[in-house]
């Protein structure tokens, strides 16, 4: 069974904090803040994002731990829903949550759109591209920025950036009279009555906040066009800020999911509030005219209306979104663009290196869930890689007819060192400092976000002094291990070091090499108490874990749903988790029936 | 006085040349003053307070950070690590022996930044109280041009996912105010009006393009008044929030310098853009070190902001100092901080990264007390908080706070003082600073950090 954490069964266990040094990296304090989030809850659901220890199945009470819980509940929040409670195999282990109380739907929500769905949006519409780093930033909250989206304040310099991206894209199209033209698509006059610019602002409308506008709402954006006319001289002026005053508008960057009420008294979302729900769930970006004309039919009120209308948005190339944009919140792609590397260690660490890691992981996704219709355990032993030139370089491959900005698939030899997710680049060098990985990072993350063990906060005050290393050198294992001796350090490292020493084989930007310090590297380690050779027996491990699995069905689940894992989703995870794995964890499976669940389109009222 | 026209050009060039230690000489300004030194000749308004949050990454080491004597004037003299200040000892106020109560172990840089600028502890990701800045700013920001403004020396951080360890600067719970750390775009934000050409060239075509885009800010308004018609309470003011930074647009639209009635000196409104880009390797590097203390001072003496957060360098910041040595090529949080050996007193590649950052703050301290600013200087009238998000990086200590008063902050501080408060609350810090300038809050802070009352002997 899973190694548990549980802080009241292990009361010897100091947490040496300066052992910590490494767990401030990414996702350093992910599992903490999960403990916070019960133990200091004000205003927010009461429950930790493990779930609680209300729910926990598998593992026998006294045996070890699980579900056993510390005085502020956190190793309970922490075991909760990792306990696959066998040791792997294809046979279900018994239902995710134990006795889970009766589903309550979540509040409607507000949610602002992502980075990456403004970028996406805004493209989809101008055809121009944004830097996502010119925005306001995303809040992440359960790990998901798409999570985050439903609490964070936009700030004063964040409503600058927004207005100043949709100028800027506004201005990219209006500056080729081709483009304009084409845009416009009809001839504007000026004033009021324009009906050229009427109707391309009720069109775009449509699409931009996803419903049709009131009629209060395209009078003012008619206003607008109608000033800017007669103030700059020119019709064309009017369609310009026209669409600028709709693209800034707070009903293009908010999402309003907040329901109307059904014969059965629920709150349903509204045809439109589905449409955009499964369009920025499935396509991570607006809605088309083919999904808003379903919202307008109502068939968005049905199950198979949801069914026919998601099929074709899978089917759709922007379809993959739905593995990409999900891989690339889940494994936090967006810090590849903002992380150093020291220049003298890792001199092609540089924008085609690090495009290249953040589309590897994106499209290998979408390879194995929409092109292999895989499982999603297959990722970890899976041969597919999506490389550039830089990239191919990293992995040795046959760099030929490659450039810096054409992407290819490959695979990696079947007898190489490096297969699966964890060997690329993109997962290793985000789990690094700048010149070396980090073996502490990479289990952290393996621990809390593929086996949903978030390492719990220490207990407070114990003493937090190392004993310093000797002045020789010693490998990162070496290292490591001098400071699991101390029994305050060794408490929450033993769940970490294991999961990632095997990936000792790599570097601080990926890529392989068999010594560290000039001493030979020893890439031996654990999985749920078995021992692992190397990365790619661990990549072997995981992918025989149906723990795994169901635990990557959780995360997608907070993902699609857009809130916290709560006791209240048990029974609907218990659901849908069942089908996902009796489906072999097809990625396109799990969300058409997700979608298609109640608790996709019901919210509560807003408190 | 003689008002004196002086070369904008010139010396601006000056202000914004980067490398070389500066002195900013900002003549201009005194040429503003009327014959008494305690307004601006061109309106008659008396000066604004000013209010600056210099924060630094992974604390001191507190052996050598503490003076050893504590009193005013002669008294107390500088400690190790306040060396690089020595220029400054007369605006010095020293808070010695607070403790951070909101401490977290496991996530003790996120809840020690959280609670050296909230007093308050974290809620998950989020922060649970606004920073002291934004209190400062809810005294003294109305009417400015930029209610705050947030500038960074280094992106490094450890990545964490808290909102407390991205910034330091937080209008309330999920409402970060994240630092510009591209000295060329906070230019920009600061000096010239929002983008874009019109298609039009005639000579008001800036004035006619603020008349369009005050139609498009107003319907935008309209649009959000609407949406929070159909909201909860929260999502209410998260949208209102927004609608307040729209309407701070639209204030500025409506005073574009080119209307000629601006308050501040016309030299001001153009000045040379900076060519020095941002820290894309995570060293903190003089040259930005330099140019934003140099940008952060106009912002504050052409009174484009009142509040402002400098952060040297983020909580946690995972900074390499290569080019203060060879031998400081290593991570400063994971490798320096915590494993190079030594006690409190004794890590030297710790101290030289101290050193550093307190050298960067004296290069601040500098500009403020070298540009007049009413009677004057910047540093007369300014209140610099200086603090970090833990005490010893080495352990994590939260007794023995980094905490600094730097300025006069208009005649509420007397400077050269050096004050231990043994395990008091550090959030009366806090509330001491939100005092000094002019704020009438009755309690700060929350839980542990909660507090309703100042350091005793401080203000004037």
């Amino acid at each position: 069974m899973r190694s548990p954490l549980a802080w009241a069964a292990a009361s010897s266990l100091a947490f040496a904090v300066a052992c910590s040094a490494e767990m401030t990296g990414p996702g350093g304090a992910t599992g903490a803040a999960a403990g916070m989030a019960s133990g200091a809850g004000g205003g927010m659901q009461s429950q930790g994002q493990g779930g609680g220890s209300v729910h926990v199945n598998g593992g026998s009470p006294g045996s070890g731990g699980t579900g056993v819980a510390s005085t502020d509940g956190t190793a309970g929040a922490a075991s909760g829903g990792t306990n696959t409670g066998d040791s792997g195999g294809t046979a279900g282990p018994g239902p995710l949550f134990d006795n889970p109380p009766a589903y309550a739907a979540p509040a409607g929500m507000l949610r602002r759109l992502t980075s990456t769905q403004f970028r996406n949006a805004v493209r989809d519409v101008f055809g121009v591209d944004t830097d996502v780093t010119q925005l306001d930033g995303d809040s992440w909250d359960g790990n998901f920025a798409v999570i985050g989206a439903s609490s964070v304040v936009t700030s004063d310099l964040g409503a600058e950036r927004y207005e100043t991206a949709i100028e800027n894209a506004v201005n990219t199209v209006f500056a080729d009279a081709t483009a304009r033209a084409k845009f416009i698509g009809c001839t504007p006059t000026g004033g009021t009555s324009d009906t050229c610019v009427r109707g391309l602002v009720q069109n775009l409308g449509l699409r931009a906040w996803r419903r049709p506008l009131v009629t209060a709402e395209l009078e003012r954006l008619m206003s607008v066009a109608a000033t800017a006319a007669t103030t700059l001289g020119s019709p064309i002026e009017g369609a310009r800020w026209a669409i600028v005053a709709l693209f800034a508008s707070p009903n293009f960057l908010y999402r309003p999911e907040l329901g109307a009420p059904a014969t059965d008294g629920t709150l349903r979302l509204t045809g439109y509030e589905m449409a955009s729900r499964l369009a920025f769930l499935v396509w991570n970006s607006l809605p088309d005219q083919t999904l808003l004309d379903a919202a307008a039919s109502g068939s968005l009120g049905t199950t198979d209306g949801i069914k026919a209308a998601v099929e074709r948005m899978l089917d759709a190339p922007a379809g993959r979104e739905a593995a990409s944009a999900f891989a690339e919140e889940y494994l936090r792609l967006d810090r590849i663009q903002t992380q150093a590397k020291d220049p003298s260690l890792f001199p092609e660490y540089a924008t085609a290196l690090q495009a290249g890691m953040v589309r590897d992981i994106r499209d290998t996704w979408a390879v194995l869930a929409f092109d292999d219709e895989a499982s999603v355990l297959n990722l970890f032993t899976t041969p597919t890689v999506v490389v550039n030139k830089e990239l191919a370089t990293v992995y040795g491959l046959d760099t030929s007819g490659l450039t810096s900005t054409n992407f290819v698939t490959r695979s990696l030899p079947a007898d190489g060192p490096r297969l699966g997710l964890l060997s690329k680049a993109g997962f290793l060098s985000e789990f690094a400092n700048q010149k070396e990985g980090s073996p502490t990072l990479r289990g952290r993350y393996m621990q809390e976000q593929l086996l949903c063990t978030p390492i719990p906060n220490p207990p407070p005050d114990v003493n937090t002094m190392l004993p310093d290393l000797p002045d020789m050198p010693m490998t990162k294992r070496q290292r490591l291990e001098a400071h699991r001796t101390v029994p305050s350090c060794s408490g929450c490292h033993e769940y970490m070091d294991p999961l990632g020493l095997p990936l000792e084989n790599f570097d601080a930007i990926g890529r392989y090499r068999t010594t560290d310090q000039g001493l030979t590297i020893d890439p031996s380690g654990s999985f749920d108490g078995i021992d692992v050779a190397d990365s790619r027996a661990l990549g072997a491990a995981i992918a025989g874990d149906v723990g795994v699995g169901r635990c990557i069905f959780r995360k997608y689940y907070s993902y699609a749903m857009g809130h916290v894992e709560r006791a209240e989703d048990g029974s609907v995870e218990n659901a849908l988790v069942d089908s996902f794995q009796a489906s072999g964890f097809k990625l396109r499976d799990l969300i058409v029936s997700l979608v298609t669940s109640d608790a996709f389109s019901t919210v509560a009222p807003q408190p | 006085m003689t008002l004196k026209r002086l070369d904008r050009r010139t010396v601006l060039r000056g202000v914004l040349a980067t490398g070389a230690a500066v002195t900013i000489p900002l003549p201009l300004l005194e040429g503003m003053l009327n014959t008494n030194g305690t307004a601006l000749a061109a309106t008659g308004t008396t000066v604004s307070p000013l209010y600056v949050t210099w924060f630094f990454g992974n604390g001191s080491l507190p052996g050598l950070w503490k003076p050893a004597a504590t009193g005013a004037g002669s008294a107390w003299a500088l400690s190790e690590q306040l060396q690089p200040l020595a220029d400054f000892k007369s605006y010095l106020t020293v808070l010695s022996g607070l403790e951070n109560k909101l401490v977290v172990a496991g996530v003790e840089h996120p809840s020690g930044s959280a609670g050296a600028t909230t007093g308050a502890p974290l809620n998950g990701n989020a922060v649970r109280a606004a920073s002291i800045d934004q209190i400062v700013a809810d005294a003294i920001s109305k009417g400015a041009p930029f209610r705050s403004i947030e500038v960074g020396v280094t992106p490094a951080t450890p990545n964490g996912p808290q909102d407390s360890l991205a910034t330091v600067s937080h209008r309330g719970p999920n409402a970060r105010n994240n630092a510009e750390y591209d000295p060329k775009t906070l230019f920009n934000r600061l000096f010239t009006t929002t983008t874009t050409t019109p298609s039009t060239t005639q000579p008001d075509a800036a004035s006619k393009l603020a008349t369009v885009k005050k139609s498009v800010l107003d319907a935008v308004i309209a649009d959000g008044t609407s949406l929070e018609q159909r909201l909860g309470a929260s999502d209410k003011q998260r949208v209102e929030q927004h609608l307040d930074a729209i309407r701070a647009i639209e204030q500025r639209l409506q005073t574009t310098p080119s209307d000629g009635g601006s308050m501040t000196p016309a030299e001001c409104s153009s000045p040379t853009a900076p060519t020095v880009g941002k820290d894309t390797k995570s060293e903190a590097p003089p040259a930005v070190n330099t140019v934003m203390a140099q940008l952060s001072t106009l912002a504050l003496a052409c009174e484009q902001t009142r509040v402002l957060t400098l952060m040297f360098s983020l909580p946690a910041a995972h900074v390499y100092y290569r080019h203060l040595g060879s031998n400081m090529d290593d991570d400063f949080h994971d490798t320096i901080c915590h494993t190079d050996p030594g006690d409190q007193s004794n890590q030297p590649r710790v101290d030289t990264g101290v050193n550093y950052a307190m050298k960067c703050l004296a290069e601040f301290l500098t500009n403020l007390k070298s540009t007049p600013y009413g009677a004057g200087t910047l540093l007369d009238t300014a209140l610099v908080f200086v603090t970090s998000d833990t005490a010893w990086g080495k352990t994590h200590t939260k007794a023995e706070w980094p905490v600094l008063l730097a300025g006069k902050a208009g005649g509420k501080l007397r400077g050269d003082e050096h004050h231990n408060f043994p395990s008091d609350n550090l959030s009366k810090a806090l509330f001491t600073v939100a005092q000094a300038m002019g704020s009438t809050v009755t309690q700060l802070g929350l839980d542990a950090g909660q507090v309703n009352s100042a350091l005793s002997g401080i203000l004037t």
